[in-house]
């Protein structure tokens, strides 16, 4: 195997486990009741804002 | 309930209350986290509640000699409630919750600008025999809408001190401190209300006229109302018909100001990316690596990045919609059709988060009290255009109407049309099959008219950028380096070309590499995948290479931009080829040598991209949240059916109607 060939299997192999390991952290996080890896940003935080009802 | 059963509960209440923490109360967004953050500064921690899904915020904070622990409790709206995190917090407050200090004092937040709605919880937690102190914040709102408010009345009416406070820029916080320390040393309980102590039971009604009363007697006008421009605003934006049109309009003149002000910087990003490929192609010796940068790496995350313009310029967009107070008018307008079709109310503030992504809306939901209206609004939340779809929109957009950012702008606003009203439909669907009952309604209650920040709508758009890139940076350079290597192996053995084959192959146009490219790629894992699966995608005018990209883009829809770049990209000649996206794709060809990316092909695939559920993520987040994986499976299933049979129609009906 040349060289070229062995970085670019080291390459692939790498992003593979990378992948690997996010799909297996998605979907044990929800067998945990904890939360998934998503995007990361934040906009959970600003979502958890309730809508304020005006009185009935 | 009787007087002395009620004094009976309120004394043990007051003996059990022994405890040592600090509690802030209040009712949603009245300012309990900033004030929060004000005081503890960055060494509050954040804890799951033993045995549900509430995340507690406390912090140490120094009230006289002691230091105690300050709790950040969710937002209530009546100390009744039923469920949840809303009865979590009760009883913390009751000092009944396990595991929870018991209050030494509640700091009660009221939103100065709302008082109303704000005293009816005031009155009840003054009942509970803890030290109360007020902080009576959103005092600069108050103040720019015109109001003072007569804090000694306020006290005599609550029978405890008020301190007035702006949490966001922290002015008052400290007084509030010291007088939280004497209201804790003295052991001051608020004296109830004289109309609430003497009334047996206390109603609802009551709480209100006791809260519009002091309202009256505390709110001092010292500009008049500038109400009747707003009157006639909302009149016109709050209208059911003519709300509606002016909402899709407004969504239109955004899509058409993305396409206008995105579409130079886009062709710059292409192209640079184009250049870069060529050059690392030029400078590196030929061979695998360069392949991979070349052919794999550049095209897979420069083809996604490419779209950068138009995310930002969208979230910019909303980011000044939102602030100008309109969004919540939208908002209504759309709850009224909600609840036509069986939605709660309460689902549009998780629908509205979804356009951004599907993961915190469906977190949000949780909002929805009701079990069976918040599984129907998790089902149907995927399918609101959220931002990872906008790459691929803008790319259909781009192969449909390249040069008119006005039909690209009215096919933009179709989609998210369409996504809206696949939603509905759902949930109407489900709403009469699945979940049988009927939802809680919802008011809303509108914020002012106020000029947008534009600072605001940068750091937003900012936000977005930075996650977008730091996805392609991860997520997408990894699934490109893989796409690759499933495209260029098992090398086949190289097709040797007769002068005559190569001849007539010429006299279609195509030449002798790009034949032996396109037969190594058919070759490859990804062809024989693609060829495995075109007899189920064929009917919806695609041909195997947008196959493999299907099923990249099953665990991240963006994912096919990337993949659709690297595969049609493949035998195609370098020197020409400095854009990496679009050309492309316009020049891809099928078997026959006709165009790949039709009319017909480009609608179809825009449908599917629609309605598909090809983010992982969410499925996860949905069985979290649904408790079960039966669920997400479902929302799987049931979006991918509809996906595969709307794409299907639409190819079809279209080619009927002879559009190809
Ligand atoms: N103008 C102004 N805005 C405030 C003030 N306090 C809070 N806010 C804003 O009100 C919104 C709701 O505040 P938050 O702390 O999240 O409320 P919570 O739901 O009670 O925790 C946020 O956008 C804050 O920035 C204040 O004193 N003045
Ligand atoms: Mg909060």
């Amino acid at each position: 195997m040349s060289i070229q060939q062995i970085i670019v299997n080291l390459a692939v192999v790498a992003a593979a486990v990378f992948l690997a390991r996010g799909i297996y952290r998605s979907l044990s996080a929800a067998r945990r009741n904890k939360t998934p890896t998503c995007a990361g940003c934040n906009t959970c935080e600003a979502a958890k804002k309730e809508p304020t009802p005006t009185k009935p | 309930m009787a007087t002395a059963s009620r004094q009976s509960q309120r004394a043990s209440q007051a003996s059990a209350v022994s405890g040592s923490a600090v509690m802030l109360v209040s009712n949603p967004n009245a300012g309990k986290t900033t004030l929060f953050n004000q005081i503890t500064g960055l060494r509050h921690k954040t804890s799951n509640y033993p045995g549900t899904t509430l995340d507690l915020r406390s912090g140490p904070v120094r009230i006289g000699d002691t230091t105690r622990e300050l709790y950040d409790m969710p937002g209530l709206y009546t100390l009744q409630a039923s469920s949840g995190e809303e009865r979590v917090a009760i009883d913390a407050l009751a000092g009944r919750a396990k595991g929870l200090e018991a209050p030494a004092a509640i700091i009660l937040v009221l939103d100065a600008t709302n008082l109303v709605r704000n005293l009816y919880l005031a009155s009840q937690v003054l009942e509970l025999g803890v030290p109360v102190v007020v902080a009576l914040n959103m005092m600069d709102l108050a103040e720019q809408a015109g109001t003072r408010i007569d804090v000694e009345t306020l006290e005599a009416h609550l029978g405890c001190p008020v301190v007035p406070v702006v949490a966001r820029k922290g002015s008052g916080v400290d007084r509030l401190l010291h007088v939280c320390g004497e209201a804790i040393a003295k052991g001051q309980r608020p004296q109830l209300p004289r109309l609430l102590r003497n009334a047996q039971p206390i109603t609802d009604d009551l709480r209100y006229r006791w809260a519009e009363t002091v309202v009256a007697s505390v709110l001092i006008e010292t500009k008049p109302a500038r109400g009747k421009r707003t009157a006639a605003l909302d009149a016109f934006l709050l209208h059911p018909v003519g709300g509606m049109l002016t909402f899709f309009a407004v969504l239109f003149g955004v899509f058409y100001l993305i396409f206008s002000l995105a579409s130079l910087p886009m062709k710059l990003i292409d192209g640079a990316f184009g250049s870069l490929s060529a050059w690392v192609g030029s400078q590196l010796p030929a061979g695998p690596v360069q392949s991979l940068i070349a052919d794999g790496v550049i095209p897979g995350v420069g083809g996604v990045l490419v779209f950068l313009p138009q995310i930002c310029t969208l979230f910019f967009c909303i980011s000044i919609l939102e602030d100008t107070g309109y969004l919540a008018r939208a908002a209504c307008v759309v709850d009224r059709v909600l609840r036509r079709v069986g939605l709660p109310g309460k689902a549009f503030v998780p629908m509205l988060s979804a356009h951004a992504c599907a993961i915190p809306a469906i977190m949000a939901s949780r909002v929805i009290e009701d079990r069976k209206d918040r599984l129907i609004t998790i089902l149907i939340l995927p399918l609101m255009t959220c931002s990872a779809r906008l790459p691929v929109y803008a790319m259909v957009t781009a192969l449909l109407f390249p040069a008119s950012p006005l039909k690209g702008a009215a096919l933009f606003t179709a989609a998210y049309a369409l996504g809206l009203i696949a939603a509905l439909s759902m949930a109407f669907l489900f709403r009469r099959t699945l979940v049988k009952s009927t939802p809680v309604p919802l008011m809303i209650e509108l914020p002012s008219y106020k000029l947008p920040s534009v600072k605001t709508a940068l750091l937003a758009a900012y936000d977005r950028a930075k996650l977008f890139i730091r996805k392609a940076g991860t997520v997408i350079l990894a699934i490109s380096i893989v796409l690759w290597w499933m495209m260029s192996y098992p090398k086949g053995p190289t097709p040797s070309v007769s002068t005559e084959f190569a001849a007539s192959l010429a006299q279609q146009g195509i030449s002798a590499e790009n034949w032996s490219a396109q037969q190594q790629l058919g070759h490859s894992f990804a062809g024989r995948l693609g060829h495995t699966i075109e007899p189920i995608i064929a009917p919806l005018g695609y041909d195997w290479r947008i196959g493999v990209g299907i099923v990249a883009s099953f665990a991240a829809r963006e994912v096919v931009v990337s993949a659709l770049s690297i595969i049609y990209g493949v035998g195609e000649e370098g020197a020409e080829g400095s854009s990496l996206l679009i050309d492309r794709l316009q020049a891809a060809q099928r078997a026959d040598g006709t165009p790949v990316f039709t009319f017909a092909t480009c609608v179809s695939f825009l449908v599917f991209y629609i309605l598909a559920m090809q983010c992982m993520p969410t499925l996860a987040v949905t069985r979290r949240e649904t408790g079960a994986w039966k669920w997400a499976a479902f929302q799987f299933a049931y979006m991918s059916v509809l996906a595969y049979t709307a794409a299907l129609l639409a190819y079809q009906g279209l080619r009927v109607f002879g559009i190809s």
